[in-house]
């Protein structure tokens, strides 16, 4: 029974989140992970179980016990073998489905690679790096904003989490974002909608009737019934209760009419059953429905990218991009004709919610909703063909399906484009003027750090968390200058030669750990002055916690944020939901999280 | 290699925190050594080796902690392998926590995760009070409700057990940290719990609007062609009875969108399950674990994370309420009409949102006056409170997930309306 297969039962839990269409996009793609740290490692084991279709692992480390420590895709037995081998020996497990021949292990140094042949990671539809310093993230971040290749970073540096992200253009076909108001057009109804409503008017219905009507179809013609006497189809917000007063009233009135004059041979009347009814209730709960819904500033947004778009490429079709990113555009145009043609009016959804009212009227109203989402999305897909140019045999180099518009179409006040910024390090080679305008928000966000680490600084603004984000690039610049992390014995035994230390295991005395706190705290002060971001930084408590966390993993913090790069790799791929734009940070020692862009 | 060197290597980086103290860290007894001892030494239940507890067993075996049990009566199913990556298609059918608990034993030395297969509401106080800390990763309000009420019970004799409680649907999830007597409990803040949406029976009844009214329909009429029986959503044959009667039903009102997948979603109550909230959500709890076993600060006091628009994450501080049921003062008072039957009364106390209780029963001067497990307290509920109790009484109200020895007292006053 095709239902009940394999495939369907395992991802069962997931699909139903969102949808069978995200689930197979993702499964076409190819992820790198670069460093197979714990938090690395994490991120790749959430999307495996979720069904990824290839995978590689780049590293050029052997497992240690440091690995044993922190990553549960590495045992005993790997100890001194291939770290990329080991952890894609064990997590290729996780998905049944995968091919052998895409769980790929590749025993190199990552960096290396990156230089000699840069070609390797063309292939990737995204690529992790986790837990490198800086500077090898910025030699990422330059080849994904050449290739246009998704960037996620994540780092586990002790307590703190941090993700960022990076796309050069993402197109979201429907981000799920919560809009302000979905347009149900009870303000300005189309014809088939204005017909329904007309033949279901209070003066129309059967008594019994009256309560089973759905509040869309009652305020539709309780709006008509108000700009009769007011002149307007508006309500203010004073004026809300003259309308329930209004509506009451006509229902009430009507209502007695036709109880009056009831055929009994229709049935008996439930006398239990009488004005104010539920559906008047529904409806005033929904009042601010009745507005008329202007187009949302995201669209407007798009079409803005699009006409620039156009002033760049003077088309709309770019044959060398990617399929998806073609189509997003010729739709995303014929949205914005379809619009211009219909008085700024986006395309009907067909989902309604469900609401108190009879069958009978429900399934009209739903299929007056569904008939119109088919219209206007086949109107939308004649609209496509102008933007599509045609091979020199005539056939179109783009063939759109009626569903492919249709699922546009009916999400269309969904879908958004964002562009990012590449992502920001402190630690960067070359000073651009926009990284410089990108350095005083970031210095706006941090605001002033006192001296003393007080919990209403750590907890009530989580906002001033964007501060880890010097502190760790200060860490990584001491750790070209130093070799290790600060916090990180100078000797002892060797437990990991791997990008992401720490590289040896040994007790740190009082003295060396003062030492790495003055050391961290001039390098930080040097990076604030460069960077236009607040002295005060340097001189908190702030720098000795840094200097505690030591560069290591802790398995705790790497499970967090390898789960966010899970949930932030599924949405970019799938181009559903909209994705964090650009920077996550986790503090442990409180519990808080920043988000926002830097 | 010494143990000690092993250990050193293994957990350098949760050393590193120790070693050095942080201005976050309250002012110790313990040395950094005893500190570590300490971690090294808890004892840890974790409650449910679901989504969340393989994330939590995983978790904990590589934060230091050697001690760790767990405790599930579920057996494992293939819809559970996109998360619950301790099972694989092999072991469907097996008991979650035996299996669970030996692959961590198999994966990670020097662990011992012990397995307990039963419900957590048949175990004894004697053997919650041996644990340390408490994780739970429940799927249900009322296992949450009873392990809470039972750890407030066990602070008020003295043994604090920190409860961390996880939860996660789709791309959402929370997580929280409750010392019992000291931070708000689960009970305090039950009105951030979302009761459960139910269709009124006329809806379902006579009309239909939406395929999940279809599905009730067939739901509610299982039990008049199987004996009787309710429809079990673990039974293939039943969902098949189901969804062939909905599809009948959906077909009538000219509805659409009657499938297997929504039938079984319906019948099960699915709900949506992904790794990676899991992952984010276990891993919030294990380090809320580990900052306690190593005497640092813990979150205050719940977070929730969303992954929709954005990330949106929402701490929380939250305050003990005086009058909860479970660490509170647990006595209401109510004003009770002349005529207002037990029957009212005991609507009033479901309804209540603060309170959410289910099914109470209640005992007055030591007797059950109304408990649905005793038919002969059935016609009670048409008396009157003021036949039943005089004009003032204090009664002793007690639900399912409420431990055995927990009461709320539930002052009475009749007067005119
Ligand atoms: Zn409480």
């Amino acid at each position: 029974m095709s239902n009940k297969d394999l495939k369907s039962t395992v991802y069962d839990r997931q699909v139903r989140v969102w949808g069978a269409n995200a689930q197979s996009l993702f499964e076409n793609s190819h992820i790198c992970l670069v460093n197979a740290s714990a938090s690395g490692t994490e991120a790749l084991k959430s999307l495996i179980l979720t069904g990824v279709g290839a995978f590689t692992v780049v590293d050029g480390a052997v497992v240690t016990e440091a690995d044993l420590g922190k990553n549960f895709f590495v045992e005993e037995a790997d100890l001194g073998k291939s770290r990329a081998t080991s952890i894609v020996e064990h997590l290729k497990v996780h998905n049944l489905f995968l091919k052998p021949e895409n769980a790929i292990a590749v025993h190199e140094d990552p960096i290396k690679l990156l230089k000699t042949s840069p070609e390797f990671y063309s292939k990737f539809s995204l690529i992790i790096v986790s837990s490198c310093p800086s500077d090898i993230l910025n030699e990422f971040t330059a080849f994904c904003a050449n290739t246009d290749i998704i960037l996620i970073n994540v780092r586990n540096y002790g307590q703190l989490g941090i993700v960022q992200s990076f796309v050069k253009e993402q197109c979201i076909f429907d981000s799920r974002i919560t809009p302000p108001f979905t347009d149900f057009r009870i303000s300005n109804p189309w014809k088939e909608l204005r017909d329904l409503a007309e033949s279901l008017q209070p003066e129309k219905l059967d008594a019994s009737d009256h309560g089973r009507m759905p509040w869309l179809v009652l305020m539709i013609n309780a709006l008509d019934l108000w700009e009769k006497q007011k002149g307007k189809r508006t309500i203010s917000y004073q004026e809300r209760k003259e309308f329930e007063e209004m509506t009451t009233q006509w229902q009430k009135a009507e209502y007695e009419k036709a109880v009056a004059s009831h055929d009994p041979s229709k049935g008996n009347l439930d006398f239990q059953f009488s004005p104010p009814f539920e559906n008047l209730d529904e409806g005033m709960r929904n009042i601010h429905r009745l507005a008329k819904v202007e187009l949302p500033d995201e669209t407007t947004h798009l079409f803005r990218l699009l006409e620039e778009r156009e002033a760049r490429m003077k088309t709309v079709f770019d044959p060398q991009e990617p399929e998806l990113r073609q189509r997003f555009w010729v739709l995303t145009a014929a949205l914005r004709d379809f619009v211009k043609a219909n008085n700024g009016l986006l395309p009907v959804s067909p989902t309604i919610p469900d609401m108190v009212s009879s069958s009978l009227f429900y399934g009209k109203l739903r299929q007056t909703f569904a008939a119109k989402a088919n219209a206007d999305a086949q109107q939308m897909l004649e609209l496509t063909s102008a933007y599509i140019p045609a091979t020199g045999t005539g056939e179109p180099l783009l063939v759109m399906t009626f569903e492919e518009v249709y699922n546009f179409s009916t999400k269309a006040g969904m879908t958004l484009c964002l562009n990012y910024a590449p992502i920001l390090t402190l630690t960067e080679k070359t000073e651009s003027e926009a990284n410089a305008a990108r350095h005083s928000n970031l210095a706006t966000m941090i605001g002033e750090v006192p001296d003393q680490v007080m919990d209403y600084f750590s907890l009530y603004e989580p906002e001033h968390n964007a501060v880890w984000i010097p502190l760790v690039a200060a860490a990584d610049i001491f750790r070209q200058r130093h070799n290790r992390f600060p916090g990180q014995a100078n000797s002892g035994d060797v437990v990991s030669e791997a990008v992401d230390n720490p590289r040896h295991a040994a007790v740190v005395s009082k003295e060396d750990f003062e030492k790495d706190v003055e050391d961290l705290r001039t390098i930080v002060q040097e990076l604030c002055k460069q960077k236009g971001l607040s002295l005060s930084i340097a001189s908190s408590d702030l720098v000795r916690e840094t200097v505690r966390f030591a560069g290591g993993e802790l398995h705790s913090v790497s499970a967090i944020v390898g789960g966010v790069v899970a949930q932030e790799a599924f949405k970019l791929l799938s181009h559903l939901f909209l994705p964090l734009d650009n920077t996550f940070v986790y503090n442990g020692l409180p519990g808080v999280v920043f988000t926002g862009k830097l | 290699m010494s143990q000690i060197h092993i250990q050193q290597k293994r957990f350098d980086p949760i050393y590193k925190q120790i070693e050095h103290a942080s201005k976050y860290t309250e002012e110790a007894d313990l040395s950094p050594e005893e500190i570590k001892d300490y971690l090294h030494t808890r004892k840890i239940l974790v409650v449910g080796a679901g989504g969340l507890g393989c994330e939590v067993l995983k978790g904990l075996a590589l934060s230091g902690f050697s001690d760790i049990h767990v405790i599930d009566l579920d057996t494992i199913d293939i819809s559970n392998l996109n998360r619950q990556f301790l099972f694989t298609q092999e072991d469907a059918g097996k008991t979650k926590s035996e299996v669970a608990a030996a692959f961590v034993n198999r994966r990670v030395k020097g662990v011992k995760v012990v397995p307990y297969v039963g419900n957590i509401m048949d175990q004894p106080l004697d053997w919650y009070k041996t644990f340390d800390i408490v994780i739970a990763g429940l799927d249900n309000v009322e296992a949450r409700r009873w392990l809470n009420a039972t750890l407030v019970n066990l602070a008020r004799n003295d043994i604090m057990i920190p409860m961390l409680d996880g939860g996660s649907e789709g791309l959402f999830g929370q997580a929280r940290v409750i010392i019992p007597q000291m931070t708000a409990c689960y009970e305090c803040t039950m009105w951030t719990v979302t009761p459960e949406v139910t269709f009124p029976v006329c809806t379902i009844a006579s009309n239909p609007r939406i395929p999940a009214h279809c599905v009730q329909y067939a739901i509610m009429h299982f039990p008049e062609s199987h004996d009787g029986r309710k429809c079990d959503g673990d039974r293939d044959d039943d969902v098949d009875w189901c969804l062939n009667v909905a599809q009948e039903r959906a077909k009538q009102f000219n509805i659409e969108g009657v499938d297997y997948k929504l039938t079984l979603g319906v019948i099960k109550n699915v709900i949506p399950a992904l790794a990676s909230t899991n992952s984010i959500i276990a891993a919030l709890c294990v380090n809320e674990a580990l900052k306690l076993a190593m005497n640092l600060t813990f979150m205050k006091h719940y977070l929730r994370y969303s992954g929709s628009e954005g990330i949106n994450v929402q701490p929380l501080e939250m305050e003990m309420n005086p009058d909860c049921i479970v660490c509170g003062g647990a006595e209401i008072s109510l004003d009770v009409g002349e005529d207002e039957t037990l029957g009212n009364l005991i609507d009033r106390l479901k309804q209540d949102e603060t309170l959410q209780l289910k099914n109470p029963f209640v005992i007055f001067n030591g007797n059950a006056v109304y408990n649905s497990k005793l038919p002969f307290t059935e016609p009670n509920l048409e008396k009157t409170c003021l036949s039943l109790f005089g004009k003032h009484a204090e009664l002793t109200v007690s639900d399912k997930f409420m431990p055995d020895d927990q009461f709320l007292r539930v002052k009475i006053k009749v007067g005119p309306g």
